[in-house]
């Protein structure tokens, strides 16, 4: 399987994932932001980082790269596209995945292991966990509250769109389990079709063993087998 | 009285961020000398002596709003009616 | 004008400007004064502190690579080194705490990055002053800010640090920035300027006038009411630092780069001297050709301009092509600034005129060196 994971200015968590498929046994493309083919690849990774230093706000430079246009083809086909941190802000702001980050509440730059909640197993990346499943993973942000609308809450719930929820030690997504205030304790959303996703927390800083934690695996594990 | 701020880098002082902007401006096709972000502080304050609201401004910025090493402001008195 | 006045307020003794002038047989022009002042202050001379400096340890079995360069070099084994080194900001720290620790960074990453090695991790040593004295909280935030808003965004993550507040540091805070990176041994990269004709490029942002200081800039030079040609503090921007990182480790690859240096403090006029120095060899700079962010600018300040995020480089004759298609990808600037000559002199020019042309030995190896008195303190 060839997956891509794409490289913007400022990206810096592009070689970690990489390194996470390449040990899964992908051949992993590192696509730069201004390729406009990845008709080849069996699935997309847009990796965290500060593309385009977060200036004007993040993901919206990023999201007027010409790549954009081959990503939002490539999702439009129904094919596995997963955003990770920055990744997940540059999918918001291209209109990939509905609502939008803010500040964390806190006012500061949350860097920690987090519990989190699985709520779907319809995506790509997800299908390989359980409903209810209590997983830990680290997040590493400042703008990680995820927002949206009354009527797109709804249609998030209504649709299964959304993926993860932070939670507190004993599973329940309370004000205490939440590290930035997102709505919903939304860590992870996924578009109605279930083929792209988006998460703030890191699963490829959790996939290897000799870092503590590899509950973070799944997810790459779970697309990797969907595709072959 | 509604008082606008308007804070901005001091000339000269590097702002990488209006460099970016530009240069997405120009990949869209709008081709811009020049790019500055700034700031825009919009105040709510008590009083309708102008020359004590400005003072006070003056000394907001001085001890908080502005970072006089690395930045510049304006203010200005939007209409008095309220905006 | 009265150049050993303006040689004085650049911060140079009267023995010193005597001195260069025996040595230069002439009086210095305003550029040279600029370039010796920068040269032989303390910051970039340690003029006071070679002497004690000598007496540290700096060989051993590990010892990939000692003093010299930008960072040492320790053998970790596999074929692998450490690059690492620590250095201070604190004077930058007080006036502006955040941009003085941010850049900070910004430096001991370029320190460690231009030597072939990746980054890895950052740490920071830092004593401010009581915690009840009124400076302080402003400080500690500033600083604790500009490392975290430097390091995030640059991506190379702080993993620890020490922190002291002691009313000792009062009116002098300390703020010392570490980085170590990982390169192979095979695959070090030292800052010499060796091969004549070899062209000198300039990579990274542009020049402005930042980090010029306001004694230097004599009222002859500007007009009053130019409150844009006032000194600026520099401003760093850990984004192009990034960018800067994988385009010089892109760049090392091609095997164009004979060697290179990171511009820190003291700017173009540092780095291009202590190659040539190391290189044994002159250096030939056209002040036209460095890209600049600002107009109208003089030899003077293109050469004294501590604007960040650049790297000098030496390329082999024939591969130039490399740093275009290099620089070009990652959306920097760059330009063919000068050459390698076999003058030993540096030589600056501007408007098809020679502004400075002095021998490097007179900035480096001839640079005074003091045993300053010393006494042990009463409270010891």
């Amino acid at each position: 399987m060839r997956f891509g994971v794409v490289v913007f200015p400022g990206s810096n968590c592009d070689r970690d994932c990489g390194e996470v498929l390449t040990l899964l046994g992908a051949e992993v493309e590192y696509v730069w932001h201004r390729e406009s083919d990845v008709s080849g690849l069996d699935g997309l990774v847009i990796p965290g980082g500060f593309s385009y230093g977060d200036y004007l706000r993040c993901g919206a430079v990023a999201k007027i790269s010409p790549v954009m246009d081959a990503v939002r083809t490539f999702a439009a086909q129904g094919r596995p596209v997963i955003g990770i941190c920055n990744g997940f802000q540059i999918l918001l702001e291209s209109g990939l995945l509905p609502g939008a980050m803010l500040r964390n509440t806190s006012l500061t730059f949350q860097c920690k292991t987090v519990d989190l909640r699985v709520e779907t197993t319809r995506t790509p990346f997800t299908r390989e966990l359980a409903v209810g499943q209590l997983i830990r993973l680290p997040i590493a942000n400042a703008e990680g509250n995820y927002t949206i609308d009354a009527d797109g809450l709804l249609s998030l719930e209504d649709n299964d769109q959304v993926i993860l929820r932070y939670v507190d030690a004993s599973g329940e997504a309370t004000e205490q389990g939440n590290p930035n205030g997102s709505v919903g304790n939304i860590a992870g959303i996924s578009n109605i079709r279930g083929n792209v996703v988006g998460m703030m927390p890191h699963p490829e800083r959790a996939s290897e063993a000799i870092l503590g934690n590899t509950d973070g695996r799944a997810f790459f594990e779970a697309a990797l087998n969907l595709a072959s | 009285m509604h008082v606008r701020v308007l804070v901005r880098n001091r000339p000269g002082v590097f702002d990488p961020a209006g460099k970016v902007v530009q240069s997405g401006l120009r990949r869209l096709g709008h081709h811009v000398e020049q790019v500055h972000l700034g700031k825009v502080i919009d105040l709510q304050i008590a009083g309708d002596d102008r020359d004590a609201v400005r003072a006070e401004i003056d000394l907001m910025c001085k001890e908080f709003l502005v970072n006089p090493v690395l930045e510049n402001y304006s203010v200005e008195f939007l209409d008095d009616e309220g905006q | 004008m009265d150049l050993k006045r303006v040689a004085l307020e650049h911060g140079l003794s009267g023995e010193e400007y005597d001195h260069a002038i025996a040595v230069l047989g002439r009086e210095p022009t305003w550029t040279e004064v600029g370039v010796l002042s920068v040269m032989w202050s303390e910051h970039c001379s340690y003029k006071s502190s070679r002497i004690h400096l000598r007496k540290f340890p700096t060989t051993g079995p590990q010892v990939v690579l000692g003093p010299g360069e930008n960072a040492g070099a320790v053998d970790i084994g596999e074929g692998l080194a450490a690059v690492f080194k620590m250095e201070s900001h604190n004077h930058p720290s007080y006036i502006e705490p955040y941009q003085g620790a941010a850049t900070g960074v910004g430096g001991i990453l370029r320190d460690v990055f231009t030597m072939g090695a990746r980054p890895l991790a950052s740490m920071n040593s830092l004593r401010f002053g009581a915690v009840d004295f009124q400076k302080t909280p402003h400080l500690f935030h500033g600083v604790v800010a500009g490392i975290a808003g430097y390091g995030n965004c640059v991506g190379v993550p702080t993993v620890g640090g020490e922190i002291y507040f002691d009313a000792s540091y009062n009116g002098n805070i300390l703020v010392n920035v570490f980085t170590v990176g990982i390169a192979k041994q095979d695959a070090i990269f030292l800052g010499a300027a060796t091969g004549v004709g070899n062209p000198v490029f300039y990579v990274g942002a542009g020049t402005g006038r930042d980090g010029i200081h306001g004694a230097t800039m004599a009222s002859g030079q500007f007009g009053e009411g130019s409150e844009e040609k006032r000194p600026t503090v520099q401003v760093g921007d850990p984004f192009r630092e990034k960018l800067l990182i994988e385009a010089c480790l892109e760049l090392m690859k091609t095997g164009a780069i004979i060697g290179i240096q990171d511009m820190g403090a003291a700017g173009l006029t540092s780095s291009s001297v202590e190659m040539a120095d190391r290189g044994g060899t002159g250096l030939r700079l056209d002040v036209d050709k460095v890209p600049k962010r600002e107009e109208n600018m003089t030899a003077y300040e293109v050469l004294l301009s501590e604007s960040q995020e650049r790297m000098l480089i030496v390329i082999a004759e024939g591969q130039e092509a490399e740093v275009a298609r290099v620089f070009d990808k990652w959306e920097l600037e760059w330009g063919q600034v000068g050459e390698v000559t076999d003058t030993g002199n540096y030589e600056v020019w501007q408007a098809g005129e020679c502004v400075c042309n002095v021998p490097i030995s007179l900035l480096t190896s001839e640079a005074p060196i003091y045993d300053r008195p010393q006494r042990k303190p009463a409270r010891l």
